[in-house]
C-alpha cells in the first residue's frame, strides 16, 4: 500500500506544469488516490492518468480546505461547551479538555435566569414559541398560496392571466428595505409588543409560493381534475382530494423553505417581541440574549448555542435531499 | 360533503348528484363509479378542450365564455388572497413611511397624527451638523455617509460569496469520490441561524488571549473592538455562511447544462477553460443573475450578522467602535428604537429606508430584465 502511494506521489511530481500539485495537502489525499491506483490502466494511458491525478488531488485539497474552514468554528464551540470552567485557561484556548464534562448541557435546563418565572427552561419555552410562531403562518400560508395557485392555473375567471402578471410583477419589487420601518404600521394597528406581526402576514401566503406551486400544478393534467369534478367534487374537493396530494413534493419543498426561514429568523422577533417578557421570546431571540439568560458561565452559553442548532441539523440529517431541494427550489423567483 | 358549504350557488343544480357520489367515494366504492364516469367525459372533454381551465364551470355553463359566475368570483377571491396580504402588510407600511418622510408621525391612544416637519428627516441625514441640534446631539450626516460606505463594503462580500459558491459547486461537479458527502456538508451553514453563526464567530474572535483566533496566531488583538478589524469579523462570518445557498443553486444549474454540448466540444478538442467559458458559463447565467439579485439585496440590507457580532456598546457610539459595523439597516433600527427621543427619528429612519429601497430596486429590476431577455433569446 505504501509503495503504491509513493508511486503515485512520484508520478504526480513528474507531471509538468501542474501548479495544482502545490495545493496538495498530504495525508488526506492518500485514500482516494490509492483507490484509483488499484485499478491501474495500461501503460499507454499513463500520461493522461498523471494529469488526471494531479487535478484530482487539487480538487480534494480545496474541498477539504473548505470543510475544515466550516468545521473549525463548530469544533471550537463544541470543545468550549464541554470544557469545565476551572480548566479554561486565561492565556490560551483549550483545544482538548482533559476532563470533558456534559454538565453544561444539563445546566442549560437548571441554571437558567428565567426558570422560576417561566416554569420551564427559557430555551424550551422559546422552542415552543418558535414552533407556533413558525408553523401557523407557514402551514396556513401554504394552503392559501396553494388555493391561489389553483385559481390561477386550473380555475377560470375573467382577466386571469393579466391578474397573474400584475400580481407577480408587483410582488417582485424588493421591499426588504422597509422591514424595520414597517414597525410604524404595526404600531398603528396596535400589534407591536406581540407576536402578531410575525404570524399574521405570513398567513396570506406569498406570490413566490403561488408562482412555484402554479408551475408544479401545470404538470397535472386537467383531465384528472375534470374526472374528479364529474365524480361530484366541488372546487375545494378537487383541490384537497386530488390536486394537493398530487403536488405534495412541491408543498414539502415550500414548507421546508418556510420552516427553516421561520425557525432561524431573528430581526422581526427582536423588533416586535417585548424585550422584558421572556415568555414571548422565540428560540432565536432567547439565544441572542444568551449572556442574559445564562449569567454564570461561558460553556453553558456555547452548549445552548449548539443545542439550538440541533433540531434543524437533525432534521436535515434525516432528509438532506428534501432540504436541499426545498431550499434551493423554494426560494427561486421566476 | 365537507366542502359543499363553500361551493357557490351556481353549482346547486348538480348538488344531489354530488351527494350521491361523495358518499359512494367515502365508502371506498370508487370502482363502481368508474364505468359511469368514463361515459360522461366523452362529450364533456370535447367541450372542455375548447377553452382551457374550464373545469371550474359546471357543465351547463361551459359554452358561455368569460362570464362572472359564483364560481369565478370564488376563483378570483382565492387568486387575490396573497395579493391582499401583500397590499395589507407590504405596501401599506410603505405608504406610511412615505408620509413619514415629510411628517412627524405620532401614534398614541388617540390614533395617528401627521405634522409637516419641514424636511427635518432629510436635513438630519444630509445637512452637516443638523443632528447636533436634535435630542440625539450627534451629527448624523457624517454618520450616514460612513454607514453608507460600510454598507457597500460589507455588502460587496456577496460577490466574493458568489465566486466561492461557483468554485465549490464546480469542485463538487467533478463527481469525485465523496462529492455527495461534501455537498451535504457544504449546505449545513445555510440551516444555521444568524444568531448561532454570529455567536460562533464572536467566540472565534474573542479579544482576550484565550480567544481562538488569538491563540492560533499568537496575537492579543481585540478583534471586535478595533476599528480596522471590525468589518473583517463580519465579512468572514458572512463568507462562512452565505456560499452554502449559492453552492446548491449552482450545483443544480450545472447539472442542467446540456450534456450534448460538452460532448460536441470534446470532439472539437476544446480545453477545460474554453469549455467553462463557452458552455458552462452561458448555461448557468440565469442562476448567476438570480443569485446576484438575491445577493445585492442581502448585502445592502445586512442587519443580523452586523448587529449580532458587533453589538451596540453602552456608550453613545452606535454600531461598534467608530461606527465600523453600522450598516444602514442598523441605523434605521437605531432611529426606530429611539423614536421617543426626538420626533425627527422616524422621519430620518424613513429617509434611509427609501434610500436603501432606491439602491436595491433598480439593480434588481435591471438584472431581472436582463435575465428575462436571456431566457427568451
Amino acid at each position: 500500500m505504501e509503495n503504491v502511494v509513493k508511486a503515485i506521489r512520484a508520478n504526480a511530481a513528474q507531471a509538468e506544469g501542474s501548479e495544482a500539485l502545490q495545493a496538495e495537502s498530504g495525508a488526506a489525499m492518500q485514500a482516494p488516490a490509492a483507490q484509483e491506483a488499484a485499478a491501474k490502466p495500461p501503460r499507454s494511458a499513463v500520461h493522461r492518468n498523471k494529469k488526471f491525478k494531479a487535478s484530482r488531488i487539487a480538487v480534494y485539497a480545496l474541498l477539504i480546505f473548505w470543510t475544515l474552514f466550516l468545521f473549525l468554528p463548530v469544533y471550537t464551540l463544541l470543545v468550549s461547551s464541554i470544557t469545565p470552567a476551572e480548566e479554561a485557561s486565561a492565556t490560551t484556548f483549550t483545544w482538548f479538555p482533559k476532563h470533558p464534562t456534559l454538565q453544561p448541557y444539563a445546566d442549560i435546563f437548571i441554571h437558567d435566569q428565567y426558570l422560576d418565572q417561566l416554569g420551564m427552561p427559557t430555551l424550551v419555552y422559546g422552542f415552543l414559541n418558535t414552533m407556533w410562531i413558525t408553523l401557523v403562518p407557514v402551514v396556513v400560508g401554504l394552503i392559501v398560496s396553494g388555493l391561489s395557485a389553483y385559481a390561477y392555473s386550473k380555475l377560470d375567471f375573467p382577466g386571469r392571466k393579466l391578474l397573474f402578471k400584475i400580481a407577480f410583477g408587483i410582488s417582485m419589487v424588493p421591499l426588504g428595505a422597509f422591514g424595520i420601518i414597517s414597525y410604524l404600521y404595526y404600531d398603528l394597528l396596535g400589534w407591536t409588543e406581540s407576536a402578531l406581526p410575525l404570524v399574521i402576514p405570513g398567513m396570506f401566503g406569498s406570490m413566490n409560493m403561488v408562482f412555484f406551486l402554479k408551475m408544479y400544478y401545470e404538470t397535472v393534467p386537467n383531465e384528472i381534475l375534470e374526472a374528479a369534478r364529474i365524480d361530484g367534487r366541488g372546487t375545494f374537493g378537487v383541490f384537497f382530494s386530488i390536486l394537493m396530494p398530487l403536488a405534495v413534493p412541491a408543498f414539502i419543498a415550500q414548507f421546508i423553505f418556510g420552516f427553516v426561514g421561520g425557525y432561524n429568523s431573528y430581526l422581526n422577533a427582536q423588533l416586535y417581541l417585548p424585550q422584558t417578557e421572556p415568555n414571548t421570546w422565540t428560540l432565536q431571540l432567547a439565544l441572542s440574549k444568551v449572556e442574559e439568560v445564562f449569567r454564570t458561565s461561558v460553556n453553558v452559553r456555547c452548549a445552548a448555542m449548539l443545542l439550538g442548532m440541533v433540531p434543524l441539523v437533525v432534521l436535515y440529517g434525516c432528509c438532506q435531499k428534501l432540504f436541499i431541494e426545498g431550499i434551493s427550489v423554494g426560494g427561486v423567483k421566476g | 360533503m365537507r366542502e359543499n358549504g363553500c361551493v357557490p350557488a351556481a353549482e346547486n343544480a348538480a348538488e344531489p348528484q354530488e351527494d350521491l357520489f361523495d358518499t359512494a367515494v367515502a365508502e371506498g366504492q370508487e370502482e363502481l363509479l368508474d364505468p359511469e364516469a368514463a361515459e360522461i367525459p366523452e362529450e364533456l372533454l370535447a367541450l372542455a378542450a375548447e377553452e382551457e381551465g374550464s373545469i371550474a364551470l359546471p357543465p351547463s355553463k361551459v359554452l358561455r365564455k368569460k362570464r362572472w359566475t359564483g364560481q369565478s368570483v370564488l376563483a378570483l377571491f382565492l387568486a387575490l388572497l396573497p395579493m391582499i396580504g401583500f397590499l395589507l402588510f407590504s405596501t401599506a407600511p410603505l405608504v406610511i413611511s412615505l408620509v413619514a418622510l415629510f411628517c412627524d408621525v405620532t401614534i398614541d391612544w388617540r390614533g395617528i397624527s401627521f405634522d409637516w416637519n419641514n424636511f427635518d428627516g432629510f436635513r438630519m441625514i444630509f445637512v452637516p451638523g443638523f443632528g447636533n441640534s436634535t435630542a440625539f446631539a450627534q451629527d448624523f450626516s457624517s454618520i450616514f455617509w460612513k454607514s453608507l460606505g460600510i454598507t457597500f463594503w460589507l455588502g460587496s462580500t456577496q460577490f466574493v460569496t458568489l465566486l466561492i459558491a461557483l468554485g465549490l459547486s464546480l469542485l463538487i461537479a467533478t463527481k469525485c469520490r465523496g462529492s455527495k458527502l461534501f455537498q451535504i456538508v457544504f449546505f449545513v451553514p445555510h440551516i444555521c441561524s444568524s444568531v448561532s453563526v454570529a455567536f460562533m464567530w464572536k467566540w472565534m474572535f474573542l479579544g482576550e488571549p484565550q480567544g481562538i483566533i488569538n491563540t492560533i496566531f499568537g496575537t492579543e488583538i481585540r478583534w471586535l473592538d478595533t476599528t480596522s478589524t471590525i468589518p473583517w469579523t463580519i465579512i468572514i462570518a458572512v463568507i462562512w455562511q452565505a456560499p452554502a445557498y449559492g453552492t446548491v443553486m449552482f450545483k443544480a444549474a450545472l447539472a442542467n447544462v446540456d450534456e450534448a454540448q460538452y460532448e460536441a466540444a470534446s470532439l472539437d478538442g476544446v480545453n477545460t477553460w474554453q469549455r467553462f467559458w463557452y458552455i458552462t458559463l452561458p448555461g448557468i447565467m440565469p442562476t448567476i443573475f438570480y443569485l446576484l439579485i438575491a445577493g445585492i439585496g442581502a448585502g445592502l440590507l445586512l442587519y443580523d450578522m452586523a448587529a449580532l457580532i458587533v453589538t451596540d456598546p453602552w456608550t453613545s457610539t452606535i454600531g461598534g467602535r467608530d461606527h465600523m459595523a453600522l450598516t444602514l439597516m442598523r441605523l434605521v433600527y437605531y432611529f426606530n428604537d429611539n423614536r421617543g427621543a426626538d420626533s425627527v427619528a422616524l422621519s430620518a429612519a424613513s429617509v434611509i429606508s427609501w434610500i436603501l429601497f432606491l439602491l436595491v430596486a433598480p439593480v434588481s429590476v435591471w438584472l431581472y430584465s436582463r435575465r428575462e431577455k436571456r431566457a427568451e433569446g
